[in-house]
């Protein structure tokens, strides 16, 4: 009986292990079911959001800069390139004691105050794997010595990297521009312009062609560990170089005209046929490889406090008023309207009485009744203020805009003044109404006119071709030749040629008539004849006690001297170059301006007589 | 291995009478952690403790798993009464062990657990409390069943309280108590929270009450909560599982990334790349290398073995009627179990990071030969007997 309780009781208890075996071994079983679930949704079905995660942390991109491209002149000789950096870089965390490898270095490779500081400031910021420059344009024998002393020099590493340079100094600058770190203002989205050492065009054709000349940016995938040191290479995109520009100015021409070029001399000479820009000069310069090793700050204000100021280019960026070189804009303006005919006079007795006030001609004396020919060959002011009067102000500056002046020329230099030549409405926007007196001083180019010295020697291609050319620097890019630059793609003017004719036969009888104004503008036998006209324009109104005194411009300070300008082109039967002169407070363009243009003529000419007419076309010999 | 069934040799006998799968289970788990070990040691090595100690890294931990294989083997080998007197002997070895590391143990990340002996290196002696611990309650509740079940045959009385199928159960009671303010000292909760789950598992398949069970269950749910109130750790690492965002959860963003980095197939050997960023990925968060370069295929294999161990083990236990090898057996396998579940769920982020190590698979010395005490007396105590044993 008792025998048989106990055995009940030991089933019992028996049955009771089974069920809680079995429950706890079906409660792990839930346990590891859940796990598994929680696995295959993790790995399978969110497995792409996790691994995104997991490359965006391990993957490191660097970019590497491409070499920048070379701007070269007319015959290819380069005139912005770079040059080889020797750098010594410092591994803190190859060697044992950085202070020590720093002692035995400066014994080899002098190292200043200012460097030292900079490193050791650099040292406690970095990581110790990263490199830290020590110093920068290693000489060739300072590098022979590094290497032969790499055993004492634990950590120290040596590589190359590109330093823009520009072997013509100051002698281009204006029309190459140069190279700076990029400001907030450069960040167009290009990664690259993030890395140390990254340099963008300021300027000129630097700043123009900046895209074609970075290149783009190479760039190695790395992975990384969780400090950022590199673990290995995963792919690497070569940078693609930066592409060569060629300009159309010869440096040894450019260089014979600037030798002869004074302090606050603008010469701007264009291929008339075509608009290459065949030289633009503005003196004074810079030398744009200070910029390379920083700009010390008396430098800067000497640069900017001077009146000369050499850091802008005058030929794109200087305004003036274009004096009487402009008289041919209203000549053209006259015949256009039909206000008078080629051959009709006016009366010139030395000035014109108007509202009050007395408008003088250059000739006190006056020219008697002058035609068109005449007056333009005289530069008669009295014939002007009249023809102006006829004319008004907006047909006048519908025809300049024609000829270059107060447009955008959309020359490949950037920063290029647009210039201004009034309108009635312009003067009205102003809150001013155009008077008819106006008129008079804005006839002899006087007045609010803003033109740009390369405007002017646009207009003088336009006067010599008919055709609206446009001046421009970039030859080729990349070897290849910038397309629509043959003289048959830039449209006619739709002047009659009659009307040109006549402008351009006063130009060549100022030059080489007698009565002209610029009898120094006559080029030597054998160079052609030349045709121009002169220009001085007053910076400051001459009273008339100045002018009972018996005035003269030579006499006074000269910041109050008048600018003297010269417009032209030659030879005359077949024109080839236009130039314009500019020479600030240069007092008189027939006796100033004339002679410089014409010397400027005959170098150009003497250059180009033994070469190729235009020059050879890089590009275009390599493809033929 | 040829051995003959009618092979009478202790080894013979052992081949014949041990649960074989289980011990190929095992086996293949102390594989894996090797094949682990290669994979997680060069982050390891290059990140904390200079690349040129991988190499030793390696070689210590290949010394640990052979030393486990071996010591796994050799407790099999044992019959259930040495093995009895065998964990009664390193229970109480272990036990003064773990005292000692209250006064003679070094510090680290705020808790003195470990030993340093010269030579040896270190070692975390509760390691071996617990599978220790586990048999020994379980011969203290399976003898004082015995007795009470005796005094039932016999027709004795009951009461009394200095009865053993009272003395023995409180025993039980008592040491744990002991263990448990021991390992609150030092501080671990995470192994204070393994004994007293083993423990509980112990009392379920004994038989307990299932009100007691379930007063058992509300008391841990209350433990737990008071601990996430009055410790701020524990507050600390449960807040941020409840809410990633709130603090640094670095590490268990890395273990997800590399988990999911490593997809169904994974990305192959040493292709893996998280695991370069993930820290622990030698120890707590291995599961996590393994399905970055494994993928889901290996973590599942390594999920299905735990599984068959557990389960395989439970449902042998079916069978047997020593209710010492059954409670014995019940304590090591939830642990092996429980352990393997916290750390697998912790590198999922089912459960706030509990440092437990995957046994086998893990890095770490003591850990590997401790699971590996604990298996070789599961496998001692899960051999078929013949009808000789039973009832003994």
């Amino acid at each position: 009986m008792i025998g048989h309780t106990a055995r009940r009781e030991e089933e019992h208890r028996r049955g009771i292990f089974t069920r809680r075996a079995i429950g706890l071994g079906l409660g792990q079983l839930g346990l590891f079911g859940y796990l598994g679930h929680r696995l295959w949704s993790i790995q399978q079905q969110e497995g792409e959001k996790y691994t995104l995660l997991a490359e965006e942390n391990r993957l490191s991109a660097r970019l590497m800069s491409s070499p920048r491209g070379r701007v070269l002149d007319r015959q290819g000789r380069v005139v912005a390139g770079n040059k080889l950096n020797w750098r010594a870089l410092l591994v803190p965390e190859q060697t044992q004691d950085v202070a020590a490898t720093l002692a035995t270095f400066s014994k080899i490779v002098p190292l200043t105050e200012q460097d030292i500081a900079r490193v050791e400031r650099e040292l406690r910021r970095r990581r110790r794997f990263v490199p830290v420059v020590l110093r920068e344009f290693l000489s060739w024998e300072e590098m022979a010595r590094l290497e032969v002393n790499a055993p004492d020099l634990p950590g120290i590493l040596t590589d190359v990297g590109h330093t823009r340079v520009y072997p013509e100094g100051a002698e281009m600058v204006h029309l190459v521009g140069y190279v700076a770190p990029p400001a907030e203002r450069d960040m167009d989205g290009d990664p690259v312009l993030a890395l140390p050492g990254m340099r963008v065009g300021r300027q000129g054709i630097e700043r123009f062609h900046e895209k074609v000349l970075r290149g783009r940016a190479g760039a190695v995938q790395l992975e990384v560990n969780v400090v950022g040191r590199v673990i290995r290479e995963l792919d690497r995109r070569e940078p693609l170089p930066g592409e060569d520009i060629q300009i159309s100015v010869d440096t040894e021409l450019h260089k014979k005209l600037r030798a002869k070029a004074k302090e606050g001399t603008t010469i701007c000479v264009l291929d008339a046929k075509n608009g290459e820009i065949v030289s633009l000069v503005s003196q004074p310069s810079f030398d744009p490889n200070v910029f390379t090793s920083g700009v010390s700050a008396a430098q800067w204000k000497a640069w900017t406090a001077t009146r000369s100021t050499p850091l802008i280019n005058k030929a794109t960026n200087g305004l003036y008023a274009p004096g009487s070189t402009f008289k041919m804009m209203v000549a053209l303006a006259g015949l256009e309207a039909k206000v008078i005919g080629p051959h009709d006079r006016i009366s010139c007795h030395g000035h014109l009485d108007f509202g009050g006030n007395r408008f003088h001609c250059h000739n006190r004396r006056g020219h008697g009744a002058v035609d068109m020919r005449v007056a333009l060959k005289a530069s008669c002011d009295v014939y002007f203020y009249q023809l102006a009067m006829r004319c008004g102000i907006d047909r006048i500056a519908a025809m300049a805009n024609r000829f270059g002046l107060g447009v955008d020329l959309e020359i490949d230099l950037p920063g290029t003044r647009r210039g201004l030549v009034p309108t009635r409405a312009w003067r009205q926007a102003q809150g001013k109404p155009w008077n008819l007196g106006d008129n008079i001083i804005h006839g002899i180019g006087q007045g609010w006119y803003q033109i740009t010295p390369i405007a002017l020697a646009t207009m003088s291609a336009r006067l010599a071709t008919g055709r609206a050319v446009q001046p421009h620097l970039t030859r080729a890019i990349g070897g290849k030749p910038v397309p629509g630059r043959r003289p048959e793609d830039f449209p006619s003017l739709n002047i009659p040629e009659r009307d040109l004719q006549l402008m351009r036969s006063a130009m060549y009888g100022i030059c080489n008539e007698g009565g002209g104004t610029a009898p120094l503008g006559r080029l030597p036998a054998g160079y052609g004849a030349m045709a121009g006209k002169t220009g001085s324009v007053q910076v400051r109104r001459v009273t008339r006690a100045q002018r009972e005194r018996g005035y003269s411009a030579e006499r006074v300070p000269r910041e109050w001297r008048p600018h003297a300008l010269f417009v032209c082109f030659a030879p005359y039967n077949d024109p080839q170059y236009a130039i314009s002169v500019v020479i600030e407070h240069g007092i008189a363009g027939g006796k100033y301006a004339a002679p410089a243009a014409r010397d400027a003529m005959i170098t150009v000419m003497n250059h180009f007589r033994g070469l190729a007419p235009a020059g050879p076309r890089v590009a275009e010999s390599r493809a033929g | 291995m040829a051995i003959s069934r009618t092979d009478n040799s202790t080894l013979g006998r052992w081949w014949w009478t041990v649960d074989r799968w289980t011990l190929a289970a095992l086996l293949a788990l102390i594989g894996l952690g090797y094949l682990m070990m290669l994979a997680a040691s060069p982050a390891v090595a290059a990140r904390v403790i200079g690349e040129g100690s991988r190499g030793l890294l390696l070689a210590k931990q290949v010394v640990f798993l052979v030393m486990a294989a071996t010591l796994m083997v050799v407790v099999s080998l044992l019959p259930p009464a040495s093995v009895k007197r065998f964990a009664q002997l390193g229970c109480v070895a272990a036990l003064v062990l773990t005292l000692a590391t209250l006064v003679i143990g070094f510090e680290t990340k705020g808790a003195r657990r470990w030993l340093a002996f010269p030579f040896l290196g270190t070692m975390q002696p509760s390691e071996f409390l617990k599978p220790c611990l586990a048999v020994v309650s379980a011969w203290l509740l399976a003898a004082g069943k015995a007795d009470a079940a005796a005094r039932a045959a016999d027709g004795r009385p009951r009461g009394g309280v200095l009865e053993a199928r009272v003395l023995y159960p409180l025993a039980a009671f008592a040491l744990l108590a002991v263990v448990a303010v021991i390992l609150k000292s030092q501080p671990d909760f995470g192994m204070l929270m393994v004994v007293v789950s083993v423990f509980l598992a112990q009392l379920f398949v004994a038989g307990l009450n299932l009100i007691l069970v379930a007063v058992a269950l509300c008391a841990g749910c209350g433990l737990a909560v008071g601990a996430y109130f009055l410790l701020p750790h524990v507050k600390k690492r449960v807040d941020l599982f409840l809410d990633p965002e709130s603090g640094d959860a670095f590490q268990i963003t890395k273990s997800l990334q590399a988990f999911g980095h490593g997809g169904f197939f994974g990305r192959g050997p040493g292709e893996g790349t998280v695991k370069n960023q993930l820290p622990d990925a030698h120890s707590d968060f291995v599961f996590a290398v393994a399905g970055e370069e494994f993928g889901f295929i290996l973590c599942a294999i390594i999920l299905a073995l735990f599984c068959f161990v557990v389960v395989r083990g439970l449902l042998r236990l079916l069978a047997e009627s020593d209710l010492f090898v059954v409670l014995a057996a019940t304590g090591l396998l939830a642990q092996f179990g429980l352990q393997a579940f916290v750390n697998m769920a912790s590198s999922l982020h089912l459960i706030p990071t509990k440092g437990m190590t995957l046994p086998f698979v893990s890095y770490g010395g003591s850990s590997v030969l401790a699971i590996a005490l604990g298996m070789g007396m599961l496998l001692a105590l899960t051999r078929r007997r013949g009808p000789r044993t039973e009832m003994a």
